[in-house]
C-alpha cells in the first residue's frame, strides 16, 4: 500500500454513499488488501452491538449477559472485550472466549477508571437516550506506564447507540486523549463523530455523519479532587456539550440544509398556492366537524 | 465478485458532481491497467444519471435512447458526437442527418412543452432538458438539473424521465433527487418516486406537474415523519430533569433516584 492509495481510498469514501460505508470498505479492501488495517482503524463505521450468551443459567455476576458496543478499540480478531465483564466474546455467536496472551486488558488502576467511566456514561445514556439506548466505554494507555497510575495521561472512546425501528439509527463515537499539561492541569482532546441514518420506507433517505473536534486545558480544582473523579467530570461534560451541539447541527443539516439545497434546483411550490390549499383544508376540516 | 462488478458498484453510488474525483481515486487504488473498464463504468453512470455533456458549449443530455453505436445524438441541434466521460465534453462533433422514421415535428413540439414546464419550476441556469425517441410514437422526456457548489460544501441533482406515447397517450416515468452536504462530514439525502402508467389526454404536462407536486408533498411529509418520529426519539435535547448532568461522584445519585422510583420506594 502506498500513501497515495490510502489517501485516494479516504477521498473516495467521502464521495460515495455514506450509507454503504461498510460495504465500500470491504470493496476497497478486496481491490487492495494491504489497505485493510489502516482503513479499518481510521474510518468510522456504524457500531456493532454484541449480545453475550450466558455461560451458565442463573449466572448473576455483574454485567454478565449485558449488551455492549464494538469498534476497533475493543477488538481482538473476531472477538470484542465487554466493558462490563472485561472478557472477550465472539461477535457472531456471543460466546465468551479464552483470552490469548496478546489480548489487551487495561491495568488494574485503568480498569477501575474504565468501570467508573462506564457507570457514569450509562447514567448519561439513560438520561439522554432513554429506553433502547446502549453505551460502552473503553480506555487504554497512551505512554509508558509510570508507577501504574496513569497520572500523565490516557485515552479512550465513549460509544452510544440507539435504533428506532426501521426509521432511524444513531451511533455516537467520542475518541478522547488526556495528557498532563502542567503540574496541576490536563489537556483534553476530543473527536466526536455521529453517524445518523433516517429512512422512510426506502423512498426518502437521510444519512451520513458529522465530525467535530474540541480541545481544552482544565486546571485541577480543588487540587485534592480524586483524579478519577476529575477526569470523568471533564470528559463527561465535554461529551455532553459536544453531543448536544452536534444534535442541533444534525437537525439543521438533515432537515433544513438538504431542503434548501433541493430548492436551489427545483423551486419551492408557489407559497400563495400553498396558502390557498391550507385554507381549503381548514374549511374542509371545519365542514367535516 | 469480480473486479468489474466491484468498481462499477463503487462508481454507481457516486454522489452528484463527484464522478471525476471518484474515477481518479479508484484509478490510483487499482492502477492504470483498469482504465478502460473504469471509463466504461463512468460512461454508464453518466447515462443513468443524465449527466449533461458540453457539446459546443451547450449542455446536452445523453441517455440510452440517443446512443447510436459509440456516439450520441443531439436531436435539438442535429449533431452527433462522442463523449469524454471524465471531462464531460463532446468530441468528434458532426452534423446529424435525421432518419425518416423519427417524427421530427412531434419531437420538437414535445420539446417546447417540456421547456415551458421546466421554465418556472427549475433553476434555469442549471437545468437541461431533452426529448429522445424511444420507439415509433414513443418519446422520453428528460429533465436533468445539476447544481454543484463545492466551495459551500454541497452538490445536488434532480433527474426525471417520462416515457410518453403520442398515439395511446399513455405515460409512465420516475423522478429522483440527490443532495450531498459535506461540511464537517458527509451527509446524503435522496428520494425518488415512480409514476405508474397513466392514461393522459393531451394534458400530459399537467400529469407531470401534478406527479411532481405529489412527489414534493410526500418528501415533505417524510421529512416531518423522520424528524418527529425518528430523529427526536433518538437522543433528547436535554434530560427529563431539564438540566445538564451533574458529573463526578454525585452521578450515582441519579441511579439511586431511578432505582428508588422503579422499586416504588
Amino acid at each position: 500500500m502506498s500513501d497515495e492509495q490510502y489517501d485516494a481510498a479516504l477521498d473516495l469514501l467521502s464521495r460515495l454513499n455514506p450509507g454503504s460505508v461498510q460495504e465500500n470498505l470491504m470493496a476497497l479492501i478486496s481491490l487492495e488488501p494491504t489497505l485493510a488495517d489502516d482503513l479499518l482503524s481510521s474510518v468510522d463505521q456504524p457500531l456493532k452491538l454484541l449480545k453475550p450468551k450466558l455461560q451458565q443459567q442463573n449466572d448473576n455476576t455483574t454485567g454478565v449477559g449485558k449488551d455492549f458496543l464494538c469498534c476497533d478499540y475493543n477488538r481482538d480478531g473476531d472477538y470484542y472485550r465487554s466493558p462490563w465483564t472485561n472478557k472477550y466474546y465472539n461477535l457472531g455467536t456471543g460466546q465468551q472466549t479464552q483470552e490469548t496472551e496478546e489480548s489487551y486488558f487495561p491495568g488494574d488502576e485503568l480498569r477501575n477508571r474504565e468501570q467508573l467511566f462506564n457507570d457514569s456514561f450509562e447514567v448519561y445514556k439513560d438520561m439522554y437516550y432513554e429506553n433502547g439506548g446502549v453505551s460502552s466505554c473503553y480506555l487504554w494507555e497512551t505512554s509508558e506506564i509510570e508507577d501504574n497510575t496513569y497520572d500523565n495521561g490516557f485515552a479512550g472512546v465513549v460509544l452510544f447507540q440507539k435504533g428506532k425501528g426501521q426509521l432511524g439509527k444513531w451511533d455516537s463515537i467520542h475518541v478522547f486523549e488526556v495528557s498532563k499539561e502542567t503540574e496541576d492541569a490536563f489537556n483534553y482532546k476530543l473527536t466526536s463523530t455521529i453517524i445518523l441514518h433516517l429512512n422512510d420506507n426506502d423512498k426518502t433517505k437521510l444519512g451520513g455523519n458529522l465530525t467535530r473536534q474540541v480541545e481544552k486545558v482544565i486546571k485541577r480544582q480543588p487540587d485534592n479532587i480524586a483524579l478519577d473523579e476529575f477526569h470523568i467530570t471533564n470528559v463527561g461534560s465535554m461529551v455532553e456539550d459536544i453531543e448536544t451541539q452536534m444534535r442541533t447541527m444534525l437537525e439543521v443539516v438533515y432537515f433544513e440544509k438538504t431542503m434548501d439545497i433541493y430548492h436551489q434546483l427545483k423551486f419551492a411550490v408557489d407559497t400563495s398556492d400553498n396558502r390557498a390549499k391550507q385554507q381549503e383544508d381548514i374549511i374542509k376540516g371545519l365542514q367535516n366537524l | 465478485m469480480d473486479f468489474q462488478k466491484i468498481t462499477a458498484n463503487l462508481i454507481n453510488q457516486c454522489l452528484p458532481g463527484e464522478i471525476k474525483h471518484a474515477y481518479n481515486d479508484i484509478l490510483t487504488i487499482v492502477g492504470p491497467n483498469a482504465k478502460q473498464e473504469l471509463l466504461y463504468s463512468v460512461e454508464q453512470y453518466n447515462i443513468d444519471n443524465f449527466v449533461p455533456i458540453k457539446v459546443q458549449d451547450t449542455p446536452v443530455i445523453i441517455s440510452k435512447y440517443n446512443k447510436q453505436g459509440s456516439k450520441y445524438i443531439d436531436y435539438q441541434n442535429s449533431l452527433i458526437f462522442s463523449v469524454d466521460p471524465i471531462e464531460l465534453v463532446g468530441l468528434d462533433i458532426e452534423p446529424y442527418q435525421e432518419k425518416e422514421d423519427i417524427n421530427v415535428s412531434e419531437l420538437a413540439s414535445l420539446y417546447e412543452s417540456l421547456k415551458m414546464h421546466v421554465s418556472k419550476k427549475f433553476a434555469p441556469e442549471v437545468t437541461t432538458i431533452a426529448v429522445h425517441p424511444v420507439a415509433d410514437k414513443r418519446f422520453a422526456l428528460i429533465v436533468s438539473c445539476t447544481k454543484y457548489n463545492p466551495s459551500n460544501f454541497w452538490n445536488g441533482n434532480w433527474k426525471s424521465c417520462y416515457i410518453y406515447d403520442t398515439d395511446s397517450k399513455l405515460m409512465e416515468g420516475e423522478a429522483a433527487v440527490n443532495v450531498h452536504y459535506f461540511e464537517d462530514g458527509n451527509v446524503k439525502f435522496n428520494s425518488s418516486k415512480t409514476l405508474d402508467q397513466v392514461q393522459t389526454s393531451d394534458d400530459y404536462i399537467k400529469v407531470i406537474e401534478s406527479f411532481e407536486l405529489e412527489f414534493e408533498n410526500e418528501m415533505q411529509s417524510s421529512f416531518n415523519n423522520l424528524n418527529e418520529l425518528g430523529f427526536k426519539s433518538l437522543r433528547r435535547r436535554l434530560p427529563v430533569t431539564r438540566s445538564k448532568i451533574n458529573w463526578g461522584r454525585a452521578i450515582g445519585n441519579y441511579r439511586l433516584g431511578k432505582d428508588a422510583a422503579s422499586t416504588g420506594l
